[in-house]
């Protein structure tokens, strides 16, 4: 116990003289708030386009218009489709509407009347979005105009309701997500460089020498630094509810409890690269790319996990961040959901669990070259 | 000029020896970035697919067994559970089973032969909004065209044509690639230049190196060239495989592509220097990286478009050095983007390169002790 004691404190002592890693604890947090709060928005986005109308009639005049009335659209007026191209070419302008000379015509008569829609492809979540305005604004255009009457009225209506999210804000559930982020990357980017500087700088084989128990060492390593991280935690905590105001319908010990867990396989992942690759630089490497990458593109944060290959689902099992953010989100917006606590817990207590062991064997290693 | 050269090369190959001797990192530092790059983009998409959904079908009809047939046929929707309560379907939705509900009620198929209006519920959720908004969209789509049939004429409607330039049927891989191709020759390359003064700073050579003969500008030299060399190379090999495996072909000019590859990774290799020299050990460098990547890659463009943002953090773009390598390797490959286009978002980027190596050649020798 005391030799523990003294690990701790020792690690302690190195966190305090390179304040760095506590910078960090605040600083990531407060930089990753203010994007996700401002910087990205997921939602219905505002974007410009390109219109060219070969129609000359009045009504159709007021469709241009609808168009630059939309909330959704900023509109620039083209005269010949040369242009168009360039815009889109140097992204001037995301999408291009072509109204065809026949339109008012085959409208006066009864018939279905059709918009060209050009779109920038190389932007695909931009393109598809652009598809249902174009349809929407002029549908609504359509009811609202001369040729209104021939619509007949539907007979089954939709109620759409979203549950958890009624406005749809994608804020709620991105910047707890983004606590996920944060969380992995103190967890893992800092634990993946403890143990391989040790190894870099000799004073593991030191520690080797002595009566330390690899299961002091390991224990040593992951205490500090579960510390620091829940400090960052409740720090994150703190900025989300209180200064970003992100509502938050589920209970506090158990968003404090499963981020623990979390933070935990985290470190685990962190020292198990550290115990393995020895120096810092490799380990820094593979740090990044299994802790940043992955829970910005696999987690389920941006892209969604049902989208995914069958193939590309299983192998998000084995992600950490993946059960956090599935908790998390449904923490914050759905309010406590018991199913969902118990299955994101228990496969978050089952990796790190493996994790830790897989440390403890790494380090019970010693000098093997 | 001989002893110039004979400096720079002697610099070169050690640091060559530095970052390759070790056939750990030669492996990573080629195969983490394209085991990802396959991975990723696989995996990654924003499309919605695979929507489970719950049914509360209250009214048990011929007409509403047609509604929910037409969901079952579409191919955005995968599982349906058919459930009794309203309590049931409230669990499906809470406990993440389903992404989807769709509640009808007992006078459906009555009120259908009456010829009255009858409402439809759908729920969708909204702790993923993207998600939530898009499926939701799916839904309608499906009831207005059974409201057409139902109608039994032709409603009078615009419909439009869309074409989609440089990626006709908006597969979300193309776009997905040409961005992660960016990121992940961003997140090497930094980790590769941020860590290398920083190391030798830790280990005390960077003070042998200032002493010996060689100069500031040689030093950064050779400092820059094994980087740039083995990020040229794995970003041409990641885009050949883009070529080769994904089938997406080449619409821009290859000779300016590389022109550009070559600027973009030399502004990111400024970067990760000016990193290197600020900080004095590996740690602060990978944190410090750590700090400019996330930002760099969540305000690229790359998940919420640039014009969305706020205009501060618009102007804020302008040094980020990701914004315009996605643009430009998206540009390039996708779509065909002129010299002019390029020329637009290169200055930038030499604007980038230019000044922070300066200003690390510069600090170079007053950062000793």
């Amino acid at each position: 116990m005391q030799i523990l004691f003294a690990l701790i404190i020792k690690e302690i002592k190195q966190i305090l003289r390179d304040p760095s890693s506590i910078v960090i604890a605040f600083v990531l947090p407060l930089i990753s708030f203010l994007i996700y709060m401002y910087g990205i928005n997921l939602d219905a986005v505002k974007v410009t386009i390109g219109i060219k109308n070969d129609d000359s009639s009045k009504e159709v005049a007021t469709l241009v218009n609808s168009f630059g009335n939309s909330k959704y659209v900023n509109s620039l007026i083209f005269d010949n489709i040369n242009e168009i191209t360039d815009a889109i070419l140097s992204s001037k302008i995301k999408w291009a509407l072509i109204i065809p000379s026949d339109f008012s015509t085959n409208l006066s008569k009864g018939k279905s009347a059709e918009l060209l829609v050009i779109t920038d492809g190389s932007e695909v979540n931009t393109a598809n979005y652009v598809q249902n305005y174009a349809i929407s604004i002029a549908n609504q255009w359509l009811s609202q105009s001369k040729y209104q009457h021939t619509k007949p009225k539907e007979m089954v209506t939709v109620d759409t309701r979203f549950w958890y999210n009624s406005e749809l804000n994608s804020h709620h559930f991105i910047v707890p997500g983004s606590i996920a982020i944060t969380m992995t990357l103190i967890g893992i980017l800092l634990t993946s460089l403890v143990i391989a500087r040790e190894w870099e700088r000799g004073t593991m084989e030191t520690l080797l020498n002595t009566r330390v128990h690899a299961i002091h060492i390991v224990f040593g390593k992951y205490i500090p630094y579960f510390f620091l991280g829940m400090l960052s935690m409740t720090f994150n905590v703190f900025l989300c509810s209180v200064i970003f105001q992100i509502p938050f319908l589920g209970s506090y010990i158990m968003l404090f409890i499963i981020s623990g867990i979390f933070l935990f396989c985290s470190l685990g992942i962190g020292l198990l690269i550290s115990s393995i690759l020895k120096n810092q630089f490799i380990a820094s490497m593979v740090a990044m790319s299994v802790g940043f990458m992955p829970t910005l593109m696999l987690s389920g944060l941006l892209f969604p996990i049902n989208s995914m290959p069958v193939f590309f689902q299983y192998l998000t099992a084995v992600l950490p961040p993946r059960y956090y953010i599935s908790f998390i989100e449904s923490e914050f917006m759905a309010g406590g959901v018991n199913e969902i606590r118990i299955t994101n817990a228990f496969f978050l207590t089952v990796i790190g669990l493996i994790l830790f062991y897989a440390v403890y064997k790494k380090t019970q290693m010693r000098l093997e070259k | 000029m001989k002893a110039f050269l004979y400096h720079i090369f002697a610099l070169i190959k050690k640091e060559f020896i530095t970052i390759c001797k070790d056939p750990k990192s030669r492996g990573i530092i080629i195969g983490l970035p394209i085991m990802q790059l396959l991975i990723f983009s696989n995996a990654a998409t924003m499309e919605v697919r695979n929507i489970d959904v719950t049914v509360l079908d209250r009214s048990n009809s011929a007409e509403s067994r047609e509604l929910l047939s037409r969901f079952e046929f579409s191919p955005h929707f995968r599982y349906f559970y058919y459930v009794n309560s309203e309590a049931e379907f409230r669990k499906n939705l809470d406990s993440q089973q389903v992404q989807m509900g769709i509640s009808i009620q007992n006078d459906f198929a009555r009120r259908i032969k009456d010829g009255d209006n009858t409402q439809i519920l759908v729920v969708s959720d909204g702790r993923q909004t993207n998600s939530a908004a898009i499926a939701a969209g799916y839904a309608s789509q499906i009831i207005s065209a059974f409201n057409d049939e139902i109608a039994g004429k032709q409603n009078l409607n615009i419909k439009t044509t869309v074409r989609n330039w440089f990626n006709p049927n908006l597969e979300y891989k193309w776009y997905i690639l040409t961005a992660i191709v960016a990121m992940l020759s961003l997140v090497s390359t930094l980790i590769l230049t941020s860590l290398s003064i920083a190391r030798e700073r830790e280990q005390g050579t960077f003070d042998q190196l200032i002493v010996s003969p060689l100069s500031s500008f040689e030093i950064l030299i050779g400092k820059s060239v094994p980087p740039l060399v083995i990020s040229m190379l794995l970003t041409s090999i990641m885009v050949g495989i883009i070529v080769v495996f994904f089938n997406i072909s080449f619409a821009g000019s290859l000779s300016l592509f590389f022109i550009a590859i070559f600027i973009s990774l030399l502004a990111i290799i400024g970067v990760g220097l000016l990193i290197s020299t600020i900080c004095n050990t590996q740690q602060q460098a990978i944190l410090s990286t750590m700090s400019f990547i996330m930002p760099a890659v969540l305000l690229s463009g790359f998940i919420s478009p640039i014009e969305d943002m706020p205009v501060f953090l618009q102007y804020l773009t302008y040094i980020n050095p990701v914004r315009f390598f996605m643009t430009l390797t998206r540009g390039l490959i996708l779509k065909g983007m002129g010299f002019y286009d390029v020329l637009k978002n290169i200055i930038p980027l030499l604007i980038i390169a230019f000044s922070t190596l300066t200003t690390v050649a510069v600090t170079f020798k007053r950062r000793l002790g």
